[in-house]
C-alpha cells in the first residue's frame, strides 16, 4: 500500500536531495568537461568550504549563510592558483597525463583531509544559521525543509549563471574554444592559462560555497568529503561528461533513486542501489543517460 | 640528464653480494627480532606484494584500476567464508579465493576493459564500492559483524601440523607470495613476450593491434593475473588479521594505498612497487613512533605525492636511476613558472 | 687473483653491515629488558584516524588511574614495596590490523599487561594477539557483544556489553508516564550499532510495546527519507543506534522536517561534548545511556572516593568533563590494581605469574567510583562486567546530562513528551 502523504514528501525529499548534488555536480562537470580535469579533490573542498563555515560563522553573529561571499573569493584565488599546477602534470611529455592529474588531486585530497583532521581534530562540527530553519509545510504536498530548498536554488542558479557565462560571454567563447582544441585557442591569441583559471577557480568557489550549504543541511567533518566526491562523480557520469545541462536530470535520478530505494526497498539497500546504477550506466551508455556526453577518454 | 650515475649502479662491490645479504636478513628477520617486527615485516611485504598486483594492470597495462582493493576483500571472504561458514581448512579458502577471484575477475574484464581512462577508474571504483555494500548485506559474509576465522593447528590441512601457526608462520607465508609476485612479474612483464605486448597496448591500442596483438584478449589476461594476485594476499590476511570486515578489507582506502605505492615507486617497473610500498607502509605503521600520536602523516603524504608527481614523475625508481636530476627539476620549475601567467 | 679477493671483502662488508642494522634494529625492536622494578602496562589504543576522539578518552581515562595510584601511593605495594605503574601507548590507528600491530608491539617490550582500544573492530583483533601470547587483556571501552561471545580466556571489560545497556536504557524509558504505545527504531549498519538497535528492539518487545518498523542503513545515507518514513509510522518514541555523527543528521533532518516523537533515545555518547557541538540547537532534551555519570550516587573505593571527585579530578587534569568510557578505562586500571596486589608477585610478571592473574580476575570483586565491578564465567557474556547499571539520561536546555531512570537512580524529572521542535 502506498500512503499518499508519504509518497510525496518522498518524491520532495529526492528532488532537494538532487539539488545538493547539483550544487557539487555544476562545478565538477565544468571541470571534467571543459578543463578535462578529473579533480578527486571535488569532496575535499566542499568538506573545506563547511569547515569555513563553521569556523567563521560564529564570527558573523552565527549565520553561516554570511560567510559564502568570503568562501566564494578564497576560493576562486585559491583554485585560480592550483589550476596552473594540474596543467603542468597533465601536459608535456610525461607518461600517463592522465593518471598523473588523477594522482596529483588525489594527493591534493589527501593533504587537505588530514591537515583539516590534523588541525580541527576528528569531531563534526555545528554550521549554524539562524535564517535557514526548520520547514515549511505546504498542505496536501509535504514539508520543505528551509536550508534544503535554498541549497537546491542556489545550485540551480549556479548552473544558469555558467551556462550564461560559458555561451553568451567572451570569457566562456573563449574556455570553449581551449576545450575543443587547445593549440589552435593558442593560435588565436588566447591567454589559454588565465582563462583555464579563472574556469577551476569559478568551479572551486562554486563547490567550497556548495560546502558551506551543505555544512549547513548536516554538519562538518574531516571525513566527510569521500561521499561527495563519489556523489560528483555520479553526477558528471549520469549527466554525460561535459554535458552541463544534464547534471539537473542527474541530480533529479539520483535524489529520486536514493529516497526511493530507502523508504519502498530497504536503507540497507541505498549505497549498493546507487553504485550498481553508475557501473550499468557506464557499460551500457557512457556517454550519460541522455547520451549528450562526450565520449573522451 | 645530469651526469651522476644512477645510484643503483653505485653500490661497492658486487651486488650479487646485496642480494645475498639482503636474502640471509629477509629469511632470518622474524628469529632477528621477534613478533611485533615479524609483523611490520609481514605487512611490508604485503603491501609490496599488492602494490606490484597494483601496478600490472596499473603501470604496465595502464588501467587506472580503481577498484582494485575489492579483489584482496574478496579474497579474504573467500577464505573466510570456506573457514568458518563451511568448516573447510584453510588451503581449501585459499583456492576457493583463487578461483572466485578469476572467475569474477574476467565477468568483470569483459564489459569493463571495454572503457577506458577516467571511465574505467570510475566504473572500477563503483563496482568495488558496491561489492563492500553488498558484502555488509549478505548474511554469508557475516553482514554488518564480520567473520571471526579459526586459526587452530588443524585449520591450515585439515590435519594438525606439528608446527604453531604463529607471526614467524606468516611471515614466510608473506615472504613466499611476496617473492613469488615479483618473479612472475619479472618473468611475464620483463622477460617474455607478453610483457611487450602488455606494453605495446598501453602506449598504444591502435599501433598494437595493427602489430596483430590481440589487445582484447590481453588487457583480459593482464587484469585477471594482477586481480587473482590481490586475492591470494587477501586470503592469508585475513587468516593472519582473525577478524575480517566489509568496512576493513573492503575499503577504499587499500586501493587507494596501491595506488600511491606503485605511483611513489614508479608505475610500470619491476621494483618501484618495492620502494614505494616499503616506504608507505613505514611511513604509516610508524609514524606513531617518530610523529607522536598526531595525524601529521596524513597531510605528509599528500604532499609527498603532488611533490612527486610535479617534479619525479617516473617515482623514486626514477630518481635512483638518475632520471630525475638538478636539472630536470630546474627546467621542471620554469615550465611551471610559465603556468602561472594569470593576467 | 686480486679481483677475487676484493670481492670477498666486500662481500664481507657488506654482510658486516646487514648484521649491525640487525643488532641496531633488534635493540630499538627489544626496549624494556627484564630487570624493573615498575609495573609496565601497554595500551593499545587508536591514538590516530577516525576513532581519535574516543581513543583520546580511553587514553585520559588510563592515564588518570597511572597517574593518581602513583602520585597518591607512590604505585603498588607488593610484599612492603610499592612499584610505580608504567603505561606505554602503540597507535592502534583505527584500524584493526594497526590495533593487532600494536598490540604485539606492547607485548614485544615486555608489559606485563595490556589495555584495550576503543572501539569494537579494533578489540576484535587485539583479542586474538592476547590469547596467542597468553597476555591478561582489560578494555575500559569496547561494547560490542561479539568480543564476549568469542569466550576469550584472557580478554576483560568493564563496560557492559551494549546489548545490556541499550536493553536497560530501553525498558526504563518505556516505563516513562504516560507510557508509550509503539516505537521507530533505526542502526547505522556497523557491528556496534547493529547490536544497539537490535536491543532497543528486543526491549519493547518485551515490554509489549509496538515496534512500528526496524530499519538499518549505511552512515552516509541521507537522513530525510529515514526520517519520513519514521514520520510517517507516527510513533511514541524513536530508538536509534549509531555514533554521534549519526545522532547529528538523525536530529537535523528531524528538525528540518518538523517530526517530533515523543522522544528520541540515542547510543552512543549523547552527554559528549562533540554531540552538543554537532546538533547545536537540536541537542536539548535527547534521551541518552550511559553506565556513570559525574552525579550518579556509587559508594567510591579503591583510589577515588566518589564519582564526583574523580569528575573533579578529571576535569582539574585535562580540562573537560569525563564520560562513562573514562571512567571504565580507569576503572580496568584499578581492576589490575587490586588483582596485582591479591597475586602479590613483585614486577616483572613471568607467564606463570600472567596466568594466576587470569584466575584472580575472574573471581575478584572491585569496589569502585564507576560501581562494584566483577566478570562473568562462561556464558554469552564471558569476562565481561555486566554488574555495572545502566543509566537513562536526558540532556538538559544547556546540554548538560541528568539520570532520569530507572527510578531507584533516577536524580531529576523527565522532560517528556519533549516539547515538539518549534515549541523550543
Amino acid at each position: 500500500m502506498v500512503d499518499i502523504g508519504l509518497f510525496t514528501q518522498i518524491v520532495i525529499n529526492g528532488l532537494l536531495l538532487g539539488g545538493i548534488y547539483v550544487t557539487i555536480g555544476v562545478g565538477f562537470s565544468l571541470a571534467f568537461g571543459v578543463l578535462e580535469v578529473v579533480d578527486f579533490a571535488v569532496g575535499e573542498y566542499v568538506m573545506v568550504g563547511a569547515f569555513m563555515g563553521a569556523v567563521l560563522a560564529p564570527l558573523f553573529g552565527a549565520e553561516g549563510v554570511f560567510v559564502i561571499p568570503i568562501v566564494l573569493v578564497v576560493f576562486f584565488a585559491v583554485g585560480a592558483l592550483i589550476q596552473p599546477l594540474i596543467h603542468h602534470v597533465t601536459t608535456g611529455d610525461r607518461p600517463h597525463p592522465l593518471l598523473m592529474g588523477l594522482v596529483f588531486t588525489f594527493g591534493l585530497a589527501t593533504f587537505l583531509r588530514g591537515g583539516v583532521l590534523t588541525v580541527f581534530g576528528p569531531n563534526s562540527q555545528d554550521v549554524p544559521s539562524s535564517l535557514l530553519t526548520g520547514g515549511i509545510a505546504v498542505p496536501g504536498l509535504g514539508t520543505f525543509p528551509v536550508v534544503r530548498t535554498v541549497t537546491a536554488v542556489f545550485g540551480v542558479s549556479g548552473l544558469v549563471v555558467f551556462m550564461y557565462y560559458l555561451y553568451r560571454t567572451r570569457g566562456g567563447m573563449a574556455i570553449r574554444a581551449i576545450a575543443e582544441d587547445r593549440t589552435n585557442a593558442r593560435l588565436m591569441g588566447i591567454n589559454i592559462n588565465r582563462y583555464q583559471s579563472i574556469a577551476y577557480g569559478a568551479y572551486a568557489a562554486l563547490t567550497g560555497s556548495a560546502g558551506v550549504f551543505i555544512g549547513m543541511t548536516f554538519n562538518a567533518s574531516p571525513g566527510m568529503g569521500l561521499q561527495y566526491t563519489a556523489f560528483a562523480f555520479f553526477m558528471v557520469v549520469l549527466a554525460g561528461m561535459g554535458y552541463l545541462p544534464g547534471v539537473i536530470i542527474a541530480g533529479i535520478v539520483l535524489g529520486l533513486t536514493q529516497s526511493f530505494t530507502a523508504v519502498y526497498i530497504s536503507g540497507n539497500a541505498v549505497l549498493l542501489v546507487l553504485f550498481a546504477i553508475i557501473y550499468v550506466v557506464l557499460l551500457v551508455s557512457p556517454a550519460g543517460i541522455l547520451g549528450k556526453g562526450e565520449w573522451a577518454t | 640528464m645530469t651526469g651522476t650515475a644512477p645510484v643503483i649502479d653505485r653500490l661497492p662491490g658486487d651486488r650479487r653480494y646485496w642480494f645475498l645479504a639482503l636474502g640471509v636478513l629477509l629469511l632470518a628477520w622474524p628469529f632477528l627480532f621477534g613478533s611485533f617486527w615479524a609483523r611490520i615485516g609481514l605487512g611490508a611485504l604485503m603491501w609490496i606484494g599488492l602494490a606490484q598486483s597494483w601496478n600490472m594492470i596499473g603501470g604496465y597495462a595502464g588501467y587506472l584500476d580503481f577498484g582494485h582493493g575489492a579483489y584482496f576483500g574478496i579474497g579474504g571472504f573467500a577464505a573466510g567464508i570456506a573457514m568458518v561458514q563451511f568448516g573447510y581448512p584453510f588451503v581449501v579458502g585459499f583456492v576457493l579465493a583463487i578461483v572466485v577471484a578469476a572467475v569474477l575477475a574476467y565477468l568483470v574484464a569483459v564489459p569493463t576493459l571495454r572503457l577506458t581512462g577516467a571511465y574505467f577508474a570510475i566504473a572500477t571504483w563503483a563496482l568495488a564500492e558496491s561489492i563492500k555494500q553488498a558484502a555488509l548485506i549478505l548474511e554469508i559474509t557475516g553482514g554488518t559483524f564480520g567473520l571471526s576465522l579459526p586459526r587452530s593447528p588443524d585449520t591450515f590441512i585439515g590435519i594438525a601440523v606439528p608446527f604453531a601457526i604463529s607471526e614467524t608462520f606468516f611471515y614466510y607465508a608473506m615472504l613466499l607470495l611476496c617473492t613469488a609476485t615479483m618473479l612472475v612479474t619479472y618473468y611475464l612483464f620483463e622477460r617474455h613476450e607478453f610483457g611487450y605486448r602488455v606494453k605495446a597496448l598501453r602506449d598504444d591500442q591502435d599501433a598494437a593491434e595493427s602489430l596483430g596483438i590481440d589487445t582484447t584478449r590481453v588487457k583480459r589476461q593482464v587484469y585477471v593475473l594482477s586481480c587473482v594476485v590481490a586475492a591470494v594476499f587477501g586470503s592469508v590476511y585475513a587468516w593472519y588479521i582473525v577478524f575480517i570486515h566489509p568496512n576493513d578489507v573492503l575499503a577504499p582506502i587499500v586501493t587507494d594505498r596501491m595506488v600511491i605505492m606503485a605511483l611513489l615507486g614508479g608505475l610500470g617497473t619491476l621494483t618501484g612497487p618495492i620502494f614505494g610500498g616499503l616506504l608507505v607502509f613505514l611511513l604509516q605503521r610508524l609514524s606513531s613512533v617518530f610523529l607522536g600520536s598526531s595525524t601529521f602523516y596524513l597531510p605528509l603524504i599528500g604532499v609527498l605525492i603532488m611533490v612527486t608527481v610535479l617534479f619525479a614523475p617516473s617515482g623514486i625508481i626514477g630518481i635512483l636511476r638518475g632520471e630525475v636530476g638538478r636539472d630536470d627539476v630546474r627546467k621542471n620549475l620554469k615550465e611551471l613558472g610559465e603556468k602561472f601567467d594569470l593576467l | 687473483m686480486p679481483r677475487k679477493h676484493d670481492d670477498r671483502r666486500t662481500f664481507l662488508k657488506s654482510v658486516g653491515a646487514a648484521a649491525t642494522t640487525v643488532g641496531l634494529a633488534g635493540c630499538a625492536g627489544l626496549g624494556g629488558g627484564p630487570e624493573r622494578d615498575t609495573f609496565l602496562l601497554g595500551a593499545v589504543t587508536s591514538l590516530s584516524g577516525d576513532l581519535r576522539f574516543g581513543g583520546g578518552v580511553t587514553q585520559r581515562g588510563y592515564d588518570m588511574w597511572a597517574d593518581t595510584i602513583n602520585r597518591e601511593q607512590g604505585g603498588i605495594e607488593i610484599g612492603g614495596d610499592t612499584y610505580e605503574v608504567e603505561v606505554e601507548y602503540a597507535d592502534a590507528q583505527s584500524n584493526p590490523s594497526a590495533g593487532a600491530d600494536a598490540a604485539s608491539q606492547m607485548i614485544n617490550a615486555g608489559a606485563d599487561a595490556l589495555l584495550g582500544p576503543y572501539s569494537s573492530n579494533v578489540t576484535l583483533s587485539v583479542c586474538p594477539i592476547a590469547e596467542q601470547n597468553s597476555m591478561p587483556h582489560i578494555t575500559g571501552s569496547a561494547e560490542s557483544p561479539q568480543i564476549w561471545q568469542e569466550g576469550y580466556q584472557y580478554s576483560f571489560g568493564t563496560i557492559p556489553t551494549v546489548s545490556i545497556i541499550g536493553n536497560e536504557a530501553t525498558s526504563a524509558l518505556l516505563n516513562l508516564e504516560p507510557q508509550p504505545e509503539s516505537v521507530y527504531v533505526t542502526g547505522v549498519n556497523e557491528p556496534f550499532s547493529e547490536a544497539t538497535a537490535v536491543s532497543m528492539r528486543t526491549a519493547a518487545e518485551d515490554a509489549g510495546v509496538t515496534v512500528e518498523n526496524y530499519e538499518l542503513f549505511p552512515r552516509d545515507t541521507d537522513y530525510t527519507n529515514v526520517v519520513s518514513a519514521a514520520q510517517n509510522a507516527d510513533p511514541d518514541l524513536h530508538l536509534h543506534g549509531g555514533h554521534i555523527g549519526s545522532h547529528v543528521d538523525l536530529v537535523s533532518a528531524a528538525s528540518q522536517l518538523g517530526y517530533s516523537p515523543d522522544g528520541f533515545l540515542m547510543h552512543y555518547g549523547v552527554n559528549t561534548g562533540s554531540y552538543k557541538d554537532g546538533a547545536g540547537a537540536q541537542a536539548p532534551y535527547t534521551f541518552g545511556a550511559t553506565v556513570w555519570i559525574p552525579s550518579v550516587d556509587r559508594s567510591g573505593g579503591v583510589l577515588f572516593d566518589s564519582p564526583q571527585a574523580y569528575a573533579d579530578a578529571a576535569e582539574a587534569a585535562y580540562g573537560s568533563a569525563p564520560d562513562y568510557t573514562q571512567a571504565g578505562s580507569t576503572a580496568a586500571g584499578i581492576v589490575y590494581q587490586e588483582a596485582l596486589k591479591e597475586l602479590n608477585a613483585a614486577p616483572p610478571l613471568s607467564q606463570d605469574d600472567k596466568d594466576e592473574l587470569i584466575g584472580i580476575l575472574e573471581e575478584i570483586e572491585v569496589n569502585t567510583f564507576y560501581g562494584d565491578v566483577t566478570f562473568e564465567v562462561g556464558g554469552e557474556y564471558h569476562h565481561n562486567n555486566i554488574n555495572t547499571q545502566t543509566l537513562l539520561i536526558q540532556l538538559g536546555e544547556d546540554g548538560s546530562p541528568t539520570i532520569v531512570g530507572p527510578e531507584d537512580a533516577a536524580t531529576g524529572e523527565p522532560n517528556y513528551p519533549v516539547p515538539a521542535w518549534d515549541e523550543r
